[in-house]
């Protein structure tokens, strides 16, 4: 017995002594620690690629600021949509607080990198940290241009410190951060990639955010030579010679008219974007011929689009429909049904997916078309709108479309370019900024409802009720 | 040892088997030596001029002798003066009866006296004594029986006295017993530990077999609390207990399932009927926000972490440790309260072996009342009325041409014109009713236990079915134990538990997790869909195959046939489980005060599960998707305890001390696929690899404790116990590792004190108060550490992989504290047979983990601090009474609970958490419900110009026939006369004023009843389903409560019930209001369970010990106003929003017929 004892407590006293602190001190072992990353090449890399993450991310509602809130597409149908469409959002609202979230958490995923990468000496770094430059300046872009003054945040912060931290006039962050991080992002990008690197920001997709951050500040002397700069070597962009191409998804996407895209690809996975369904009607007949099994009837184009195109317009088949035309070549109309949308847009409809709401069809940031339309308004800004003329009908013709005449005015050719980026770019999340930018947001939205101070959302009631200190976070006017 | 007597008369033992009766022959040989040596005993009497009846009394009063003899036959009057000092009894009889005629004998503890010259029989052997020299018996009556608790198992050791004297006798192993009684007309008083006492009149009988039920109130009941036990009497804490008989009246097929309305204090919710699925348990209200409230379960002394596989046949009792001196040596795992579960162990002597085994059905307890087809189609058709009218439109013509058409399926029903639109019937009919089923319930349990006084065992096999009431869902289960007990040395003892099981699940989806505005992805629930089909929907195509409700069909929501999502044919989705706990006890006796205990023990669970919906139009031709997940869980723990027990005097001590150490590891994987390349294969292997999803991960705990505790009384009047523990936790931060955990209570036992003896009718009044410490560490692995989220993009056209960071760090993170008082009263009356216990409690749960929101510039929405703040305060009372005793016998047992929260603090900033129609705000309970007070509707244009009105100058705007809510604020903080955002209020509480259980146990002769009821009063329950059911819009079917609607001013319906439209208007549907809430108060009768046991002379002939029939109805009759299933609801299982209902699966009603049999 006396063994027995001393076995016991031997044992109790090996517990003892082996159950000590790391016993306790369990790390997870299916993931890992912060501290244990942001160390190699490979680390930053895969780093950088969260940071695209988060744009996937954020991009998926770019069409409700983009097109809906325009005049461009509509949607009543939706409480929610309806609200952006018909300017009734409350302060509320839980899109606009999604994307708030959102472009901070792309803004801070940049800025973990950029604090991490400073002091290591990895292979990529002027790469990587360019491309995180471009990713957030792009963040902050599309945060000024929905909310007006936000929080410039360019380091990592804790909780506590964010609360001190003020709403800055948009004026500052486009000086300390959106343009220092283009000029920087546009040295260090290269103009292309090649293989699995396809896809990532380029010195053009710099550029080309560049320009139209300073057209957006009417810097158009500014604005012009960054253009011009994308039009000759070393970059090689061009337009498709068939507008319809850039809609044909399975044509590929990274062609020549391609600059930057949000990518999306399809197959299960998660990478896939929902806007063939979303997008496409609720009519049974038009789903079974696209091969769909699902619509939702939202974004839809209004006829009023349909009316401004010009005969002959090929770009019109994409942008608008009513109706399909069967394999027979019989026309079937939209079914009037109860809730009375019978329009939709082509532009995302043919993509390959291999489930509903999983499509991988990308959206387009930036386009040659796009850039080549900025050149000339840029131009013609600077008061060259002869000079404009040939950028403007290279998309215009492009369409199937006769050459416009030159001897326009200055502002018969403001017109003219602001009418061919309607008819270019419907539904690629350009529209609506491009009437702020140009003034002519009021004048065209207030027969839909809009306000003079709706020109930006309201920041989300919920972080103001957080911050709960209208000094340094304040309502936007209007949304009080 | 007491004296055993076998019975007399019969010759039973030849027909017992071999083994039985040699051991029962042993055992007599053994007992009778005792007696023999018993006989030695020497008394001393001083007694002048007494009676012979008087020194009889004094004789049995002093020894254990009893005087047997026939009435008349002895001159009891018979006056004498003795003074012996310590002599055996046979010289005492021979001074009492020198010179007279009596003769005696003492036969073990029996002295019989008799006139000389008769003879006696004797009543052990049944053969006339020898030395009788006359074949004549007594008049004496000789009475043989059997005592046995409720469910027919013996009870060895009972008490068996004639009523008004001191003639008794106990049973044998075997329950049995024989008595000699003077007439017939004698009285027995039955009495066992932990049962309620009874009087059997003999009435000339011989035979009498008594069964006895237990008793709560016993204060010699033994109660099991954290690392050891105290008797009743001694408990200075707050503890309900319920004993295996309790247990196995209700025929549960979860233990939880057992607790219902049993217990002060102790909340239990059948929230779902889905075979398997377990109650949710709460003890003593909510103390946490955001961890999880369950309680900590401790089977055997180990602490696990699911109960699922336990057999309810196993169990001895439960213990369940309510207020904090009970709970505070469980540490930082105690703050929701503790369950103890103790298992049956063998006791010594032959095997008992008992089959219990049942069989039965069940079918759905309530089919709600919802729109037929016609009412359907009459709101449908009045609601695209509405939305024309709204529009300006004209509804002049044909409905089927009006500007917003009326479908041709409404019209078709509604004129009885010939049905044009696919699918649609006129065989109406409630598509539930198609869905669900009448479904079989089954059990087997055989075990056997018994043991030598060196080795004991208890071992037991299981069988469960149950097939769910919604088809295509079933459960089985089944289980062993064993359990042994041996005596190494006579200092040192084995204990081993080992139980198994295994469980298979067959599920159905549901629609748990959506939020209202997305009916469309609760299309996985068959309930869900059989709920909302309107009844001129087929689920059936005319070849019988399933219809297809997709897309296009022009008055349906596109829906997946509910048919098709319970058939087994077409949907495959099961879990299973292997499940293991064991453990192994050592016990040393270093001196009779001091014991030593270790503790090694494991739990082992193994998990697989699978889904597969396959491609079908049915379900709208989504892709097939399949799943497979399994896991493995390991659980270890060791244990070293030091007990030490000793009385000096007055004083008695108990201390323990303790060491502790427990990790867990969990091992899961997942992955899911939709590429398979048709139906025929529900498993991954058909998808060639091609997996959209797959994880594996990975997770520990581990928890090192040092616990101490005290326990001291004086005289058993005084308590005092104090204890404490330690825990260092894996999940709390690095600055927080350890946490301590005291305790302290007292005791008075005011009914023990000398001025209170006086007072009769109180026989035991014991006052208690305690304070102490507790935690909750259900915070989750790591939370604490700043880990990486992995994320994915697409670049090169294909996927390439990412992260960022997942959530900040907290070294900080800690448990929640719970602090609690609790001052408790237990009352005895009338000798115990009224008891009452009440107890107070006041508790602050302090360090509330919170996901508090951040500002989201930081690239998080929210961070886990220890910030919040619940109090709890309530009451819990325990009213148990012996109503009336004797041969009917009936107890009654009665609680009642109300516990109230309050939110003190939340995040740094205070503000409230708006979740769904729940508000969590400073000042007010957790998670109430906030939303819009709906006011009537608009009757006529007046009132609506009175106002408020909804969004005006909107094509939504409220109008005549809508629902007014109420205008509570505005953006100044005051009524604007428009219905917004700020006019939500608090607009009902999902808590209860109180909540009560009651059991009532009736037994007469043979038969037991036992009808247990339970109930919530004052709670409301917010209905996510009339997002759909009642949301105006005919396109679902809708409840029948939305019929008598709102027409005209003329026709205004019944004042609450807004118009018609397909296009709500006035916000109907939109946010929640008043309108959403049910009354959740309900009485329900939880089980009704009667029993037969066969008399022994029937059970003798089938040469078993016991013979019992039963039938148990479970949840027969539920009173309540509430319109859907089943009132007790919690679909979210978020402490933040408690009271949620979304088309839950069912309960049942059932019908079990059973039977239980010892040999």
């Amino acid at each position: 017995m006396k063994k027995l004892i001393n076995i016991i407590a031997m044992t109790v006293f090996i517990m003892l002594m082996s159950c000590s602190e790391d016993f306790i001190n369990l790390e997870p072992t299916d993931t890992v620690g912060v501290k244990n990353l942001y160390l190699t090449d490979s680390d930053f890399n895969d780093a950088v690629n969260g940071c695209y993450s988060g744009l996937a991310e954020a991009y998926i509602t770019w069409w409700w600021y983009g097109d809906l809130r325009g005049d461009d597409s509509y949607d009543e149908l939706v409480k929610g949509h309806s609200d952006f469409d018909l300017f009734s959002l409350d302060v509320n609202d839980g899109t606009v607080s999604t994307s708030w979230r959102n472009w901070y958490i792309v803004v801070s995923r940049v800025n973990e990198v950029l604090a991490k990468i400073e002091e290591k000496d990895v292979a990529n770094k002027d790469g990587y940290i360019g491309e995180a430059k471009f990713i957030r300046a792009l963040a902050y872009f599309n945060l000024v241009r929905i909310f007006g003054d936000v929080p410039m945040i360019t380091d990592p912060v804790t909780s506590t410190e964010a609360y001190s931290i003020p709403r800055e006039p948009l004026g500052n962050i486009y000086n300390t951060v959106i343009i220092p991080d283009l000029l920087a992002a546009e040295k260090t990008l290269p103009v292309t990639y090649s293989g699995s690197l396809v896809g990532k920001a380029t010195k053009g997709a710099a550029k080309s955010l560049l320009a139209e951050v300073y057209l957006t500040l009417k810097d158009f002397t500014k604005a012009e030579t960054k253009l011009q700069e994308l039009t000759v070597a070393p970059f090689s962009y061009a337009l498709l010679d068939n507008y319809n191409d850039l809609f044909y998804y399975d044509q590929g996407e990274h062609h020549s008219e391609y600059i930057f895209d949000i990518e999306y690809i399809t197959g299960g996975l998660d990478l896939g974007n929902p806007w063939i369904n979303q997008f496409s009607p609720k009519d049974p007949p038009t789903l079974a011929f696209y091969g769909l099994t699902t619509g939702d009837g939202q974004n839809n184009a209004p006829f009023g689009l349909r009316d401004i195109f010009p005969a002959g317009d090929m770009r019109l088949y994409m942008t608008f429909a009513n109706g399909f035309t069967d394999s027979d070549g019989v026309y079937h109309q939209l079914m009037p049904n109860s809730n009375d949308v019978q329009t939709y847009t082509r532009k995302y409809i043919f993509v390959t997916q291999s489930s509903a709401y999983d499509s991988g069809a990308n959206w387009k940031v930036y386009r040659y078309a796009d850039v080549l339309l900025m050149y000339a308004e840029a131009l013609n800004e600077n008061n060259k709108p002869e000079q404009a003329l040939p950028y403007l009908n290279m998309v215009h013709e492009r369409a199937g479309l006769t050459p416009i005449a030159g001897g326009l005015s200055q502002t018969a050719m403001r017109d003219s370019i602001a009418l061919e980026r309607r008819l270019e770019l419907s539904f690629e999340g350009k529209r609506w900024f491009d009437l702020v930018r140009t003034g002519k947001a009021l004048e065209t939205m207030a027969p839909t409802g809009m306000k003079d101070y709706m020109t930006i959302w309201p920041v989300p009631q919920n972080q103001i009720d957080l911050y709960n200190n209208m000094d340094i976070f304040w309502q936007n006017p209007g949304y009080n | 040892m007491k004296k055993k007597l076998n019975h007399g008369l019969t010759g039973r033992q030849t027909l017992k088997i071999d083994l039985k009766m040699k051991l029962t022959t042993l055992l007599l040989i053994v007992s009778l030596f005792q007696v023999q040596a018993n006989t030695k005993l020497e008394i001393s009497l001083d007694l002048d001029n007494a009676s012979i009846e008087q020194i009889f009394n004094k004789v049995e009063e002093v020894s254990e002798f009893r005087f047997l003899y026939e009435t008349g036959s002895i001159d009891l009057d018979r006056k004498l003066s003795v003074k012996i000092n310590k002599k055996p009894i046979s010289d005492v009889l021979a001074i009492l009866f020198k010179g007279t005629t009596v003769d005696y004998k003492i036969h073990g503890r029996q002295i019989i006296l008799t006139l000389q010259g008769l003879g006696i029989l004797l009543p052990e052997t049944g053969i006339l004594d020898s030395t009788a020299n006359k074949k004549t018996t007594l008049q004496q009556q000789g009475i043989t029986g059997t005592v046995k608790d409720a469910n027919g198992i013996p009870l060895p050791g009972a008490n068996i006295l004639e009523k008004g004297t001191k003639n008794g006798v106990t049973t044998d192993f075997d329950g049995n017993f024989s008595i000699t009684v003077p007439n017939e007309n004698a009285t027995l008083i039955v009495s066992y530990v932990g049962f309620a006492t009874k009087e059997v009149a003999v009435n000339g009988q011989t035979d009498v077999d008594v069964t006895l039920t237990e008793s709560a109130s016993a204060l010699d009941e033994i109660v099991v609390v954290g690392y050891g036990s105290v008797k009743k009497r001694d408990l200075t804490g707050s503890v309900s207990s319920m004993s295996s008989s309790q247990i196995m009246e209700v025929k549960a097929t979860r233990i939880e399932q057992a607790l219902a309305g049993k217990m002060a204090g102790v909340q239990v919710k059948t929230t779902s009927g889905e075979p398997g699925a377990p109650p949710q348990i709460k003890i003593r209200g909510v103390s946490s926000i955001s961890a999880s409230s369950e309680p900590l379960y401790i089977v055997d002394g180990f602490p696990v972490i699911t109960i699922q596989s336990l057999n309810p046949n196993d169990i001895q009792s439960i213990d369940v440790l309510k207020d904090a001196s009970a709970t505070a040596i469980y540490g930082s795992r105690g703050a929701n309260g503790v369950v103890i579960i103790t298992t049956k162990r063998g006791k010594t002597g032959e095997a008992v072996i008992t089959l219990d085994s049942y069989f039965g059905f069940q079918k759905i307890a309530k089919i709600p009342e919802m729109q037929t087809a016609l009412e359907q189609a009459q709101h449908y058709f009045d609601g695209v009325k509405n939305k024309n009218l709204d529009a300006g439109r004209s509804i002049a013509g044909n409905p089927n041409n009006w500007y917003y058409a009326v479908p041709f399926t409404v019209t078709e029903i509604l004129d009885g014109t010939p049905l044009t639109q696919p699918g649609t019937t006129r065989e109406f009919g409630d598509r539930l009713l198609e869905v669900i089923e009448v479904a079989p319930q089954n059990a087997i349990n055989l075990s056997a236990s018994g043991g030598s006084e060196r080795t004991k065992y208890a071992v037991s096999g299981e069988y469960l079915t149950q097939d769910g009431i919604v088809k295509n869902t079933d459960y089985k289960r089944y289980s062993m134990r064993a359990n042994i007990d041996s005596k190494l040395t006579d200092r040192l003892n084995l204990r081993v538990n080992f139980n198994t099981g295994y469980s298979v699940k067959h599920n159905i989806g549901n629609a748990s997790t959506d939020g209202f505005d997305s009916p469309g992805s609760s299309r996985n629930s068959a309930i869900y869909n059989a709920m909302v089909i309107p009844e001129y929907y087929s689920l059936y195509n005319p070849d019988g195959s399933y219809f297809a409700y997709g897309s296009g069909l022009d008055a349906v929501v596109s829906t997946w046939n509910p048919g098709a999502l319970v058939d087994p044919d077409i949907i495959n989705n099961y879990q299973r489980q292997l499940f293991l706990l064991a453990n192994i006890n050592l016990d040393y006796k270093i001196t009779d005060a001091l014991k030593f205990n270790v503790m090694v023990g494991t739990n082992i669970a193994v998990q697989k599960g699978m889904s597969f919906r396959p491609q079908l139009p049915v379900f709208e031709d989504n892709p097939a998707i399949g799943s497979d997940n399994a896991s493995l869980m390991t659980n270890w723990l060791t244990e070293y305890t030091l007990n030490y027990n000793k009385s000096f005097g007055k004083h008695s001590l108990t201390g323990l001390g303790g060491f502790t150490v427990q990790k867990q590891q969990l091992y899961t994987n997942e992955m899911t696929s939709q590429s398979y390349p048709n139906n025929l294969v529900p498993t991954l292997s058909a998808t060639s690899g091609l997996i959209s999803y797959g994880s594996s991960n990975e997770s520990a705990w581990s928890l090192i404790s040092y616990l101490a505790r005290l326990n001291y009384n004086y005289s058993g009047k005084y308590y005092l116990t104090g204890s404490i523990r330690t825990d260092g936790s894996s999940r709390f931060g690095k600055n927080n590792k350890w946490g301590v955990f005291p305790s302290g209570a007292v005791a008075w036992r005011v009914s023990e004190e000398n001025f209170f003896k006086d007072v009769n009718f109180i026989s035991e009044l014991k006052l208690r108060g305690s304070w102490g410490n507790t935690g909750n560490n259900n915070i989750g692995n790591y939370q604490s550490i700043s880990t990486v989220n992995y994320l994915k993009y697409a670049l090169g056209d294909g996927p390439v992989g990412a992260y960022a960071p997942g959530r900040p760090a907290n070294d900080d993170l800690t448990w929640e504290r719970q602090m609690q008082t609790n001052v408790g009263i237990d009352l005895g009356l009338f000798n115990n047979r009224l008891n009452l216990s009440f107890d107070y409690s006041n508790t602050v749960n302090k360090d509330l983990l919170l996901n508090v929101n951040v500002a989201q510039v930081t690239g998080y929405s929210q961070a886990l601090l220890n910030t919040g703040q619940v109090n709890n305060s309530g009451f819990d009372l325990t009213l148990s009474s012996r109503n009336v005793e004797g041969e009917f016998e009936w107890t009654t047992d009665f609680n009642i609970s109300k516990y109230e929260n309050e939110v003190k603090k939340l995040g740094p900033e205070g503000d409230p958490i708006i979740s769904g129609g729940h508000i969590t705000q400073i000042g007010s309970p957790i998670g109430m419900f906030y939303g819009w007070i709906k006011d009537g509707i608009f009757m006529n244009q007046a009132e609506l110009d009175a106002g408020p009105i909804y969004n005006p100058g909107s094509t939504l705007e409220s109008r005549v026939g809508d629902i007014r809510f109420k205008d509570i604020s505005g953006p100044d903080g005051v009524p604007d006369g428009e219905i917004t955002n700020d006019d939500r209020t608090i607009m009902g509480s999902p808590y209860p004023d109180f909540y009560y259980g009651m059991t009532n146990n009736f037994a007469y002769r043979n038969f037991s009843l036992s009808v247990t009821l339970q109930g919530s009063q004052g709670n409301e329950v917010l209905q996510l389903s009339r997002g759909q059911l009642a949301n105006n819009r005919a396109r679902f079917k809708q409840l029948a409560i939305m019929n008598n609607y709102w027409m005209s001013e003329a026709e205004p319906g019944d004042g609450q019930t807004p118009r018609p439209n397909d296009t709500p208007t006035g916000n109907w549907r939109g946010e929640y209001s008043t309108q959403w809430l049910d009354n959740g108060s309900y009485l329900r009768i939880n089980n009704i369970s009667l029993g037969y046991s066969f008399p022994e002379v029937i059970t003798k002939k089938l040469s078993i010990q016991s013979l019992r029939f039963y039938v148990n109805f479970s949840n027969p009759f539920t009173f309540t106003k509430y319109l859907l299933f089943n009132p007790d609801v919690n679909n979210s299982g978020n402490a933040l929003q408690p009271g949620e209902e979304r088309y839950d699966f069912p309960i049942a009603k059932s019908s079990v017929f059973g039977v239980n049999i010892t040999f």
